[in-house]
């Protein structure tokens, strides 16, 4: 892979936070990391490694101590607020552990909601077909009139990665997509994730302690003492 | 660990939102507990002035226009054992030369020291010096210290009541120059009065032998103070009888003298006329005596001879038996003049006047006289008799006695001198005129009967001017017991002295009863504040909502490791009772702060509701008490509906928000819309219904009505806002969301019962605002109208000494001293006035003896004056003024005033009745049968002229005028300073008129107030209610801001994951503050809109009546401030909600 064709590079990322004793602890320490367009990646590692810091740090919810983010050759830090925010709303799709769905929306609202983040966005009539697919494609269009509370906790985490692909992302962050989700549903939900890689050809990161889940992704990481080193799995 | 352990880990852990709850509750606290401490400063404030102006007298007596012995004090004091003190109390008007200050209406009173020793207070007059003491109220009008001089102008009264036949109508007021020696206190005993009013009087003392000796009243006084001394009450049994056991002849103006010439003995009057209560005694007492009834006839002429000028200005006596005889009677004549069987048409001379007249017997004689009408207009009558007998010019026929002490004749030298108060031609008085008056003074030169003479001259003062009786002790009578000790004390054991009004009254109980029946400062403020307190406990509730839904996992592990759901209740209701408690305790203490700012506030910028009066900071401990307990009782019982509420979750609701927005099912929601629309379908029914049938009646009349519609309105309002909300929860979905405004609308039905809670809030205050608002009144709107409170009259005047003539008559003009050029179109209403309470909403008391005013009706009636609020009959629908000339069937007088005065003075209704002793002590019942809105009239009983002066005879003149200028420009705004931009009709502006009849009535203390001044006075007291119900209000919507902003962060602080993804999915700080702001100002715009919505009709008749205009500016600066401080509140709690790293609980998590 080399430096033209990346859609995102991380150069020499360091974050730490102060420990209670007053300490700094790294919990990034130097991460360099290059992903192609359409590539998946998972990131694996124990509790408190900061895979979540890192994925926070992509998708620029946090900003690193130092080193640079380069999302299709732009380096996020010289970007204004508002230009994050639309960075994050036309180029990210995120998909957190706790799906994060407005309690007072239906499913297909919620769905749509990023579509209202920014005014330039299309119109819609189009949006809504795009949505209403999604949600057929991850079988949920018998539910688009359900609120997030009538859903199971499946349910929600697919209502969560189709308003993720609403605005048709260059990269989807997934934050523990399958944390809490039983084993049926992780794996489902696992596959639903790369068949639409595969479909949207879009780039997906997935911070991940679940290996079943890491070994569908073409590229796994593992994140000790804030370094990432390739892990090689058996896909088998 | 137990369960107490749990409450106080409990109450540290969440001490942050519990202290939010005390703060609120403690709002409430003090609001409530404020409300009822200035309640209680009012009571005993008012309790102080009554005991203050009173001192240690509990009972009094009180006189009109009647004199008594002064030394009838003392031997009542000494019968009943208590301390008396004599006081001659007249009016007067006060003038500071040095700094041309007037007061009018001033108090003078003449005392002795037992007067001090009553007011429990030093004799403030240094020995035998003829000086002046004011109090602080009449020193600070004329801004005055003591050692400068004060020039008094007193009323000066007359024993012959001023507007009757021969009385005087010059010397009715007496000057005096005095120094202040001192001014003295409310514990001085400055403020003595009888009225029941918390406004200090305008009082000044003098010695009481000074003024006796000044009015001309030697050793008389008008006024017994009683007081027992020991604080031992005195019954009213005991203080009556005791002065019906001293009275003397003295007492009741009648004299005793013996007439040797005559053998007679004679009782005559001070006054002149005899009363009838007094003839009835006499009657009594000597049934077998002479009446005499003389009177001054202008001319006698022979009927055959109508040229030819009669004989002028002579007395003419009326004789006959004092009770009437029974046929064969023992008596063959009366004074041994008028034979027993004469009849009425028939007349004696004597030889001199029939030499005169060169009359016969068998002639016809012609008599003319005038009798005069109540304001001194006289009218002139004639009668004709046939001549009977001619008199020699010896005794009997010769009797000057029989001519009574007419002011203007008796002591006259001269006829030239004669001054009798009536029109006479001194030119016609020809010198065998004067030879008789030489020669036989007032000898009475014919004599009809004493039936006869008293057709035709008795009037309302008496009916006989002389009683005569036999002289036994000249040796002339087989009965030589008859002295005359024991004909006084004959009269007077047949002599009641209540039918002279010598009665004492229980001025103390009065006075304690009116202040005990005051107005109720605690349920007024309770009522004004009641908004506020809502307001602050709907904000405690939601902060202790926010609290427990804060808790929900909490409670919900609880409920899942086996707590049942009672227990659990009961373990938040001991936090919550805490912090009641707290709260109340802080609320108590604040509440001494507040209540002070409260009466800070009524003593300087609210005065206008305490009608001038000042309120001392007073706490009961037994107030704090039920405040307390009411407090926490409220405070948990709000708590306990919430926590009832909350705990009927099931567990996984309450560990699952998503759970509970999807709840309750679609079918429940559907329900509770249909309910909500049907109380909304049903309300605007009944609104509408009550609208139609009110807009039937006049706007004014149906004022309840309108405002029970609008609040209907409002109850529909808000069920439709619910429904609106329910609704759109319902229809999620089905239309796509395309705007961020349509996500906000979606987001306020989150929490339906939140956003319903806020939007009541703000509609209740928004609606009590404007439609209390528009309920201000403003004096000079339409107060040319008629039916404007001004009765479109330019001036209200009141004269300290009464004007005996009729104004708008040349003569009474002339008599006052209106010049030629005063405009003849200019008219004038008077009214006779005995002083009472006030009876408006200036007195604080309640008005126990209203004033009563007695106006000739046809004067009101054909200027159709005033708007009636109400009538109890329809029997004069256009001309409700006709009611006072109306008998009522069980023999009441029938009484208007001030519908206001009515029912939250008086606290009665028309139709009922109040009981009053007229001057003769006897009960009489007046019945309210009209009730006039809102005028310049009220706080008096209005009755007809001819009622009062049936029941008080001698009260004496005009005391109140309602000056009539007619002119199409509005009225002025002070008398001396017309605006330049006022255009009057020439010649002269009202401005003129009132500084011509002000400067001519000037003697009389007449003060001429602009009706627009006094409608404004009175409209203060109401506005300034208003005024607090609306701050109390705009406080309490505050609150509701405050709660609005609450919820805001609450919102905030609930949905911070929601934001946090909202964040990382695009949308900027600003798109989600304006996102939160939406969804907050939809609740604002519903709340503020159901409110005026529903305050329209509700104010209506406000909008439709006359004397009231919307105070548009006020009520727009005010919606502008109540619109746009919540704004800020919502900018500010968004700027709030949003500082700092809105993805933090993303990271985080």
């Amino acid at each position: 892979m080399n430096a033209d064709n990346a859609l995102i590079i991380l150069e020499n990322i360091a974050k730490s936070y102060s420990s209670p004793e007053g300490e700094p602890a790294h919990v990034l320490n130097g991460i360099n990391l290059r992903v192609a367009p359409g590539e998946t990646v998972a990131i694996v590692g124990p509790s408190g490694s900061g895979k979540s810091t890192l994925l926070n740090i992509i998708g620029s919810l946090d900003t690193p101590d130092s080193g640079k983010v380069i999302f299709d050759s732009q380096d996020l830090s010289q970007l204004s607020p508002d230009s994050l925010a639309k960075f994050r709303n036309q180029k990210i799709g995120f998909i957190f552990q706790m799906h994060h769905l407005l309690n007072s929306c239906t499913v297909l609202e919620n769905v749509l909601i990023p579509t209202l983040a920014q005014p330039d966005n299309e119109d819609s009539n189009e949006s809504q077909n795009r949505a209403l697919e999604l949600l057929k494609r991850v079988g949920l269009d018998h539910r688009i009139s359900y609120r997030p509370g009538q859903l199971s906790g499946g349910e929600r985490q697919r209502v969560a990665l189709v308003r993720a692909l609403i605005n048709q992302p260059q990269l989807i962050l997934a934050d523990e997509p399958t944390g809490s989700l039983d084993r049926n549903a992780s794996e489902k939900m696992a596959e639903l994730l790369v068949e639409l890689n595969q479909q949207h050809n879009v780039a997906l990161i997935v911070v991940t302690h679940t290996m079943t889940l890491a070994q569908k992704m073409q590229r796994t990481l593992q994140l000790t003492d804030g370094t990432l080193q390739t892990l090689e799995l058996n896909k088998n | 660990m137990k369960i107490a352990r749990l409450i106080i880990n409990n109450f540290r852990y969440h001490r942050r939102n519990h202290i939010s709850v005390i703060v609120a509750a403690a709002v409430a606290a003090a609001v409530l507990t404020g409300a009822l401490l200035v309640g209680d400063s009012v009571r005993f404030s008012l309790r102080q002035t009554a005991l203050a102006r009173l001192g240690q007298t509990q009972l009094a007596l009180q006189t009109n226009n009647r004199f008594f012995h002064a030394d009838l004090a003392n031997d009542i004091a000494a019968e009943s054992n208590t301390t008396a003190a004599a006081v001659l109390q007249l009016r007067c008007l006060t003038i500071n030369n040095e700094k041309d200050l007037r007061c009018f209406n001033v108090n003078l009173f003449g005392v002795d020291e037992n007067f001090w020793k009553i007011g429990n207070t030093d004799n403030p007059f240094a020995a035998a010096r003829d000086h002046l003491v004011i109090n602080q109220q009449l020193a600070q009008f004329l801004d005055i210290q003591p050692g400068r001089e004060i020039l008094l102008r007193m009323e000066k009264p007359q024993l012959l009541a001023r507007d009757a036949p021969m009385s005087l109508d010059r010397d009715f007021a007496t000057p005096a120059r005095l120094t202040v020696e001192k001014i003295i206190t409310d514990r001085q005993f400055g403020r003595f009065s009888f009225h029941a009013n918390q406004v200090a009087p305008f009082n000044a003392f003098v010695p009481l032998a000074w003024l006796q000796q000044k009015t001309e009243l030697p050793q008389k006084a008008n006024l017994i103070l009683l007081a027992n001394t020991n604080q031992q009450p005195i019954s009213l049994s005991s203080a009556q009888q005791a002065l019906q056991k001293n009275l003397t002849l003295a007492d009741t103006a009648l004299q005793l003298r013996q007439l040797p010439d005559q053998h007679q003995f004679e009782i005559r009057s001070e006054r002149i006329f005899i009363e009838p209560a007094l003839v009835t005694a006499l009657q009594k007492s000597f049934p077998d005596a002479t009446g005499v009834f003389t009177y001054f006839v202008n001319e006698i002429s022979l009927t055959a001879h109508p040229s030819t000028p009669g004989t002028p200005y002579s007395t003419v006596a009326a004789l006959g038996p004092l009770t009437p005889q029974p046929t064969g009677s023992t008596q063959p004549f009366s004074l041994g003049i008028i034979p027993a069987d004469m009849p009425d048409d028939e007349i004696i001379i004597n030889q001199w006047l029939a030499d005169d007249l060169s009359a016969n017997v068998g002639d016809n004689i012609t008599l003319k006289f005038l009798v005069m009408s109540p304001a001194r207009q006289f009218v002139e009558k004639t009668s004709t008799f046939r001549l009977r007998k001619i008199l020699p010019m010896t005794a009997p026929a010769l009797d000057p006695d029989l001519m009574p002490n007419f002011p203007g004749l008796a002591k006259m030298k001269s006829c030239s001198d004669w001054d009798p108060g009536i029109d006479i031609d001194l030119n016609k008085i020809r010198p065998q005129d004067e030879a008789y008056w030489d020669s036989y003074r007032g000898s009475p030169k014919a004599f009809i009967t004493l039936t006869a003479g008293q057709k035709l001259w008795q009037n309302r003062f008496g009916s006989l001017t002389a009683v005569r009786l036999p002289d036994h002790t000249s040796g002339l009578s087989p009965d030589r017991n008859q002295s005359p000790q024991q004909i006084e004390n004959r009269l007077i054991q047949n002599l009641d002295p209540t039918s002279l009004g010598l009665f004492f009254q229980p001025v103390r109980d009065q006075a304690l009863q009116a202040q005990q029946q005051a107005m109720d400062f605690g349920q007024l403020f309770l009522s004004l504040s009641f908004f506020l307190i809502v307001a602050a406990l709907v904000l405690m509730t939601l902060i202790f909502v926010f609290g427990v839904e804060q808790r929900r996992s909490e409670l919900a592990t609880l409920l899942a490791l086996g707590f049942t759901p009672r227990r659990v209740r009961k373990l938040l209701l001991a936090e919550g009772l805490i912090q009641a408690v707290l709260g109340t305790a802080a609320g108590i203490a604040l509440s001494i702060l507040y209540t002070k700012s409260l009466i800070l506030a009524l003593d300087t910028v609210w005065q206008g509701a305490l009608g001038g009066s000042t309120i001392t900071f007073h706490l009961q401990f037994n107030t704090l008490l039920i405040a307390a307990a009411s407090s926490i009782i409220i405070a948990t019982l709000a708590i306990w509906l919430t926590l009832h509420r909350q705990l009927s979750q099931s567990i996984p609701r309450l560990l699952d928000p998503a759970i509970e927005a999807a709840q309750p099912s679609k079918f429940t929601r559907k329900n509770h819309c249909r309910l909500a629309l049907a109380v909304a379908f049903t309300t605007l029914t009944a609104a509408i219904i009550i609208l139609i049938l009110a807009s039937l009646k006049s706007a004014t009349s149906a004022a309840g009505a309108f405002f029970a519609a609008g609040s209907l309105l409002l109850i529909a309002a808000l069920a439709f806002n619910s429904f609106l909300l329910y609704h759109l929860a319902n229809t999620a979905g089905s239309r796509t969301l395309s705007s961020l405004a349509q996500l906000s609308l979606r987001n306020t039905t989150r929490r339906r019962s939140r956003s319903l809670a806020v939007i009541i809030l703000l509609a209740c205050s928004s609606f009590m605002v404007f439609a209390v608002g528009a309920n201000r009144h403003n004096a000079q709107t339409d107060a040319l109208r008629r039916d404007s409170g001004t009765g479109g009259f330019a001036f209200i005047a009141d004269s300290t000494i009464p004007i005996l003539h009729d104004l708008n008559t040349p003569s009474g003009r002339a008599a006052l001293g209106l010049s030629d050029s005063f405009p003849t179109e200019v008219s004038l209403v008077q009214f006779r006035q005995l002083f009472g309470d006030d009876a408006s909403c200036l007195n604080l008391n309640r008005a126990q003896n209203p004033t009563q005013l007695g106006v000739n009706p046809q004067q009101l009636s054909t200027r159709h004056a005033f708007a009636f609020a109400k009538l109890l009959d329809n029997t004069f629908p256009e001309n409700p003024w006709l009611l006072l000339d109306q008998p009522q069937p069980d023999g009441a007088i029938p009484a208007i005033t001030d519908q206001s005065s009515i029912q939250w003075i008086l606290r009665k209704k028309l139709g009922d009745t109040l009981t009053y002793q007229n001057q003769n002590g006897q009960s009489f019942k007046i019945r309210l049968v009209a009730g006039l809105k809102n005028s310049i009239l009220q706080g008096s009983l209005l009755i007809s002229e001819k009622n009062f002066i049936d029941h008080y005879p001698s009260i004496t003149g005009y005391q109140k005028f309602l000056i009539d200028i007619p002119t199409t420009s509005q009225p002025p705004t002070s008398p001396e300073a017309p605006s330049p931009s006022h255009t009057y009709a020439k010649p002269l502006t009202p401005a003129q008129i009132a500084q011509q009849l002000s400067h001519a009535g000037r003697d009389h203390g007449l003060q001429l107030t602009p009706t627009t001044q006094r409608l404004a006075q009175l409209f203060a007291v109401e506005n300034t209610y208003l005024e607090i119900f609306q701050i109390l209000g705009a406080l309490g919507m505050l609150l509701g801001t405050v709660a609005l902003a609450l919820v805001l962060l609450r919102n905030v602080l609930e949905r911070r994951y929601e934001l946090a993804a909202l964040v990382a999915l695009g949308f900027t700080k600003k798109s989600l503050a304006r996102l939160l702001f939406l969804e907050h100002w939809w609740l604002l715009a519903l709340g503020i809109i159901s409110g005026l919505a529903a305050a329209i009709p509700a104010v209506w008749p406000t909008i439709a009546s006359a004397g009231s205009e919307l105070p548009y500016l006020t009520l727009i600066l005010t919606l502008l401030a109540l619109t746009f401080l919540p704004l800020i509140w919502l900018r500010l709690a968004i700027k709030f909600a949003l500082a700092g790293q809105l993805l933090e609980p993303l990271r985080n998590e």
